[in-house]
């Protein structure tokens, strides 16, 4: 009697842990995160259909580590001179008007012990879509890729340890059992 | 098998003993219940372990959203701002009066970092503990937020009414109005002052919170020049110093310990300098001489008299008044003038006594030795003070009379520091109209009608010129956080005219400075310009050798007279009061930034308050243990108590006391911390003197135990810190280390070994560099309680050792910091791995992995790991700057702001390295030798801390590493540290 008890209770244990294993390991994972915005800005309409670049708007990506939301005067750069309205289009104006910068819901975000770069990766030639998703077609943007250590090491290990700009030639890491600097703790936690 | 012998007593209680074994053998709770009894059904134990772990796994599933954060970028972007890339504005340090010239590091539209301006000539790169920390009183919640008129919040409009009519009312009454100011650094501010100055009746009074104004009237009077000398520590290969702490806080610290340091490599091409420090307090730069003599402070008029008179008698000259020299150490004295002698034309004699007549001899000595024009330029002179002792003195009685009509006072305090401050008080109430500018509410404010508060100066405009020529501006670096307005903003509108400074002080360059150069042809041209630089340098005069115009015989005979007055009426059972300022808040003036008062003494090590400094003679005779509170008297009527520090190589039967201390109206960190000396500094000869005779110190039998941050100052015959002399190092030997065997097998090699080394040669311990990393590693402030409990935060630390008799002893200095050893310690022992080794040579600390078991800080030989005992941040038992929005804008956002039970320590500026490595390789090269700097070697002004790439055999770190001097500390653990030493050499 009490071997069946402990066989139920041990398959419900494991079964629990297993659940619980996977859970907790996606604390902190916001993969899908589609927050409402207070404007419905759509990077479908803008970097997809208008096919502006990326860098247009999020131009702090080329030399600061954050890629920034645009500041309205960026927008209002076209903005300004379309005559097309919207609801949000009136909220961005209105926002304008009003002195009012925008407080938009932060989509990508990572704890504060992790420091990363956009200017290192954008010069290194990493794309954008290989970390924030097909972009182009989001309607409403969201958080395409886990964007937990894991899988920021998967690309780590998988490119070669020195980028290179310019086409100058990749600097070597000396030697064969060299340890890639990609790999330390200390590039991106201090 | 054993036999199990039992010993029972009945059969039954056999039997029962054997029903009990039988039944703990196939219920495993058995022996338990029989201990305890049957649990109740069902056991809480069951539940939780069966269910607790489903329950919390559940939980955490449930809780896996985050707080959601909002991203709010500007409305309009200005060009040149990239929010995560820093701007550099030039500016003018406003901490104390020596203005050094610096460089404000904003983010995001706020400095975060203060350095020094490499560009200048005179200041160089290095700044020191205070101006480090200057940045963080920027962020000062006690900082008044707008005006004040009777102690309400008033409209500016409304203030300015009332100014205008009362000024109004004091001209036509014919009463003065008087302006006590600050020393007033620059062009500008003083050209201002002289229009103010065309109004009938109105006088401004300079006052310096520790004063040097006989040093002005003696140059005055020996050379006809009415300012400070500027000396130039470069040229001298003999220093003496008498009571002046030149490296410390005296007159351009900055300057001089850079100008110092330069000749205390015995590598560098000039020869090595020899200084001889008299002094009866340990002072920073007593505790660099290469030999400290210990005098009473009422010696050293005698002190410079025994040295003109030897001089002058080898210069043939006669009719040298005689001093009793008996209470003097001869030898050393005729030792000391023969090196003078020696080096005349190369030498230098400073004195920091605030005495006419020493001065005068002082004087005398240098023009007899020829040092004038060389070491003493007295044509680009020293501006940076100007005090008048006279004059406020002279001005505090006119209040007291009623004479005064109008009184503003402008950088000055001195309720709280002048002698008689409780005077100034009472006849401020005799004033009409009295004004401030203070920041806050001090507690000379506080007796003002109105207080304008002015803005601190990484958020003003204005300009300096501390030494002659050598100009340089200061401009915003934040809008302003409050509603402050800039007191030549306030001084120009009370005059009649636009409150606009800035137009103001481009029309001052435009009339003085622009015509003197020829680059630039339009004046905006040459604004940019200077502007960007931060510095502009006209031409210096040619420096000259003035003659002495004053017949100093009749100063040495007033000195030798005083000195035999002195010492017949001398009691012995009384002692000498010596006063000085400390290093880190100086004149008191920061004494609310708790960087500072956590900043440990460079000599003492003491934190968080002053105390008396006695000599280990004295406290054995007096049964007196370091924080046993003593109480002094014959201070002019008042009783000062405070706790003891035994000091190594403190004159006998003195004692020494930091002022600085003791406020009541400067803030939450500041006020009660210490006691306020001040007044004991007594107004003699229209001097203020920072000595007195006469004191009694008796025990109170109370204690009150100093945070100290070292306790301990022996190195245990363990060679921690080598010393040499010059003639030793000439000799040929044998400095190498031994290779020690190693367990470990070599670790890969990555493209960088980053290194550091520290030349302990040049390093005077000002600790600027305690300060400068606490600012770039955003270092938590932990207060008194905490820093007696040892739990202080700094990553880098100043280590003094004394070596010698305790009466006389050498002091050693060396800044320790994370060896980033090869073989560390700490890194095997950490059960998550959170200390690793990176593959380029640093020893690396990942905060979010760490789960504070302290291991490495148990393993680490060097002690340089600080454990976060408590959450330092958003806390209100910790309620310094980072519990309030305002005093967390100074965090740097490039590095974590770690949380309690995390392990951290030095990381070699680990966020520059990358940030360095990122510019590089944005311009496609390699990264050049010293392009990256860490916070510690960018603040040091000696340039004692040289950063770089090791495994670059052509940097300068690597050089220095196998140099003849270099030893790593405490190699024979095996540690092979990446930070490498320079033994100390002495020209003793």
């Amino acid at each position: 009697m009490r071997a069946v008890l402990f066989l139920v209770v041990g398959v419900l244990a494991t079964a629990t842990a297993a659940f619980a294993a996977r859970a907790l390991s996606r604390v902190g994972v916001h993969q899908g995160y589609a927050p409402e915005q207070p404007i419905a800005f759509s990077h479908a309409l803008h970097a997809g259909d208008s096919n502006i670049p990326c860098l247009y708007c999020h131009s702090g990506a080329r030399t600061s580590r954050h890629a920034g939301i645009p500041p309205l005067n960026v927008c209002m750069n076209c903005h300004a001179l379309l005559t097309k309205q919207t609801i949000d289009i009136e909220k961005l104006k209105e926002a304008v008007q009003r002195r009012q910068p925008v407080a938009w819901t932060k989509v990508h975000n990572l704890p504060d012990f992790v420091y990363f770069n956009h200017s290192q990766h954008v010069g290194a030639g990493v794309a954008c879509e290989s970390c924030h998703g097909a972009v182009r077609t989001m309607q409403r943007i969201r958080q395409d890729a886990p964007l937990t250590m894991g899988w920021c090491l998967d690309c780590h290990k998988a490119r070669p340890p020195q980028m290179h700009l310019a086409g100058q030639p990749a600097q070597t890491a000396g030697g064969a059992h060299a340890q890639r600097p990609g790999l330390d703790c200390g590039k991106c936690h201090y | 098998m054993a036999v199990d012998l039992k010993f029972w007593t009945s059969l039954d209680a056999l039997r029962a003993d054997a029903d009990r074994r039988a039944a703990a053998e196939r219920d495993c709770f058995a022996g338990q219940r029989a201990r305890t009894g049957p649990p109740p059904e069902p056991s809480r134990r069951d539940f939780l372990t069966l269910a607790g772990f489903g329950i919390a796994a559940a939980a955490a599933s449930a809780c896996s959203r985050g707080a959601v954060q909002k991203a709010i970028p500007m409305l309009s972007q200005p060009e040149e701002l990239t929010p995560g890339v820093p701007n550099w504005y030039a500016t003018t340090c406003g901490g104390c009066s020596a203005a050094c010239t610096l460089l404000a590091k904003t983010r995001d539209g706020r400095p975060i970092k203060i350095e020094g301006n490499a560009d200048s000539v005179v200041f160089g790169s290095g700044t020191c503990a205070t101006g480090q920390a200057t940045v963080l009183s920027l962020y000062d919640d006690a900082r008044l937020k707008g005006p004040l008129w009777r102690g309400q919040p008033a409209a500016w409009a409304d203030i300015d009414a009332h100014i205008a009519e009362r000024l109004a009312a004091a001209a036509v009454a014919h009463q003065r109005v008087a302006l006590v100011s600050k020393t007033i650094a620059g062009p500008a501010t003083r050209r201002l002052i002289a229009e103010w100055s065309r109004r009938p009746g109105f006088e401004h009074i300079v006052y310096d919170a520790v004063s040097v104004a006989a040093l002005r009237e003696a140059t005055r009077a020996a050379f006809g020049v009415d300012a400070l000398p500027h000396y130039r520590f470069d040229a001298a290969r003999v220093i003496v110093g008498i009571e002046s702490d030149f490296l410390g806080t005296w007159l351009s610290p900055v300057e001089f310990t850079r100008e110092y340091a330069m000749r205390r490599r015995p590598e560098s091409a000039s020869a090595m300098s020899r200084h001889v420090q008299f002094e009866s307090g340990v002072s920073l730069t007593g505790s660099n001489a290469d030999r400290r003599v210990v005098i009473r402070p009422s010696q050293s008029a005698s002190v410079a008299l025994g040295l003109l008179r030897r001089i002058a008698s080898r210069r043939g000259e006669v009719a040298v008044p005689d001093v009793d020299e008996s209470a003097l150490d001869r030898q050393t004295l005729d030792a000391a003038a023969d090196d003078l002698w020696r080096a005349r034309g190369e030498s230098l004699v400073v004195c920091g006594a605030n005495d006419v007549d020493t001065q005068m001899l002082v004087h005398a000595a240098n023009a007899l030795l020829g040092n004038i024009g060389t070491t003493v330029d007295l044509d680009n002179v020293s501006l940076q003070k100007r005090g008048d002792d006279v004059a406020l003195a002279r001005l505090v009685d006119a209040m007291a009379a009623g004479r005064v009509g109008g009184l503003i006072l402008y950088g000055v305090n001195p309720v709280y520091d002048a002698p008689a401050g409780d005077q100034f008080a009472a006849a401020m109430r005799r004033v009409p109209l009295t004004v401030s500018f203070a920041d806050r509410l001090d507690e000379t404010a506080s007796h003002a009608e109105f207080v304008c508060p002015d803005h601190h100066f990484l958020e003003a405009w204005g300009d300096a010129e501390p030494v002659a020529s050598c100009y340089s501006l200061a401009q915003p670096t934040i809008s302003p956080l409050f509603d402050t307005r800039a007191a030549q903003d306030s001084l120009l509108l009370w005059l009649g005219r636009s409150p606009d400074f800035y137009a103001y002080l481009r029309s001052v360059w435009r009339d003085t400075l622009f015509h003197t150069q020829t680059r630039y042809t339009t004046f905006d041209e040459f604004w940019d310009h200077s502007l960007h630089d931060g510095i502009y340098a006209i031409p210096p005069r040619t420096i000259s050798e003035k003659p002495l115009v004053a017949d100093w015989r009749a100063s040495a005979a007033s000195v030798a007279r005083s000195q035999s007055d002195a010492a017949a009426s001398r009691d012995h059972d009384t002692y000498e009061l010596h006063l000085y300022e400390p290093v880190a808040v100086r004149d008191g003036a920061h004494a609310n930034n708790p960087w500072l008062q956590e900043l440990p003494d460079p000599v003492s090590k003491v934190t968080w308050g002053n105390y008396a400094a006695i000599a280990p003679v004295d406290a054995s005779r007096l049964g007196l243990e370091p924080g046993d509170i003593v109480a002094l008297d014959g201070v002019g009527g008042r009783r000062i108590e405070l706790p003891v520090h035994v000091q190594p190589g403190q004159a006998p039967k003195t004692i020494s006391i930091a002022l600085g201390y003791g406020r009541t109206r400067s803030g939450r960190v500041g006020d009660g911390v210490g006691v306020n000396v001040f007044a004991l500094a007594q107004v003699a000869a229209g001097a203020r003197r920072y000595a007195r005779t006469g004191i009694t110190m008796t025990r109170t039998g109370r204690r009150d135990a100093l945070a100290t941050t070292q306790s301990h100052h022996s190195m245990e015959g363990r060679a921690i810190v080598k010393e040499t002399t010059l003639a030793a190092l000439a000799e040929p030997a044998d400095h190498r280390e031994t290779d020690l065997p190693t367990l470990w097998a070599a670790r890969p090699r990555g493209e960088h070994n980053w290194g550091m080394a520290i030349d302990l040669s040049a390093c005077t311990g000002c600790s600027a560099c305690v300060t400068a990393c606490q600012a770039e590693n955003n270092v938590a402030v932990v207060g008194r309680d905490e820093v007696r409990r040892g739990r202080e935060m700094h990553w880098i630390r100043i280590d003094r050792y004394y070596s010698g008799s305790e009466d006389g002893p050498a002091t050693l200095v060396q800044p320790m910091m994370c060896q980033h050893c090869g073989d560390a310690p700490c890194e095997p022992v950490c059960p998550v791995l959170a200390t690793v080794h990176s593959s380029d040579g640093l020893n690396q600390q990942v905060y979010n992995r760490c789960v504070g078991t302290r291991y490495c800080e148990n393993n680490c030989p060097y002690k340089v790991r600080r454990f976060n005992w408590f959450e330092y941040a958003r806390n209100d038992r910790f309620d310094f700057n980072l519990n309030n929005p305002l005093g967390l804008m100074v965090l740097n956002p490039d590095v974590t702001v770690r949380s309690r039970g995390v392990m951290e320590k030095c990381s070699l500026c680990v966020q520059r390295i990358q940030a360095g490595k990122l510019e590089a390789r944005r311009s496609g090269r390699a990264v050049d030798d010293g392009e990256i700097q860490t916070a510690c070697q960018q603040a040091c002004p000696a340039d004692a801390i040289v950063f770089g790439d090791l495994a670059d055999p052509g940097s300068r770190v690597s050089q220095l590493n196998r140099g003849r001097r270099s030893y790593h500390v405490l190699d024979e653990l095996g540690t092979r540290p990446n930070v490498t030493y320079l033994t100390k050499v002495r020209n003793a």
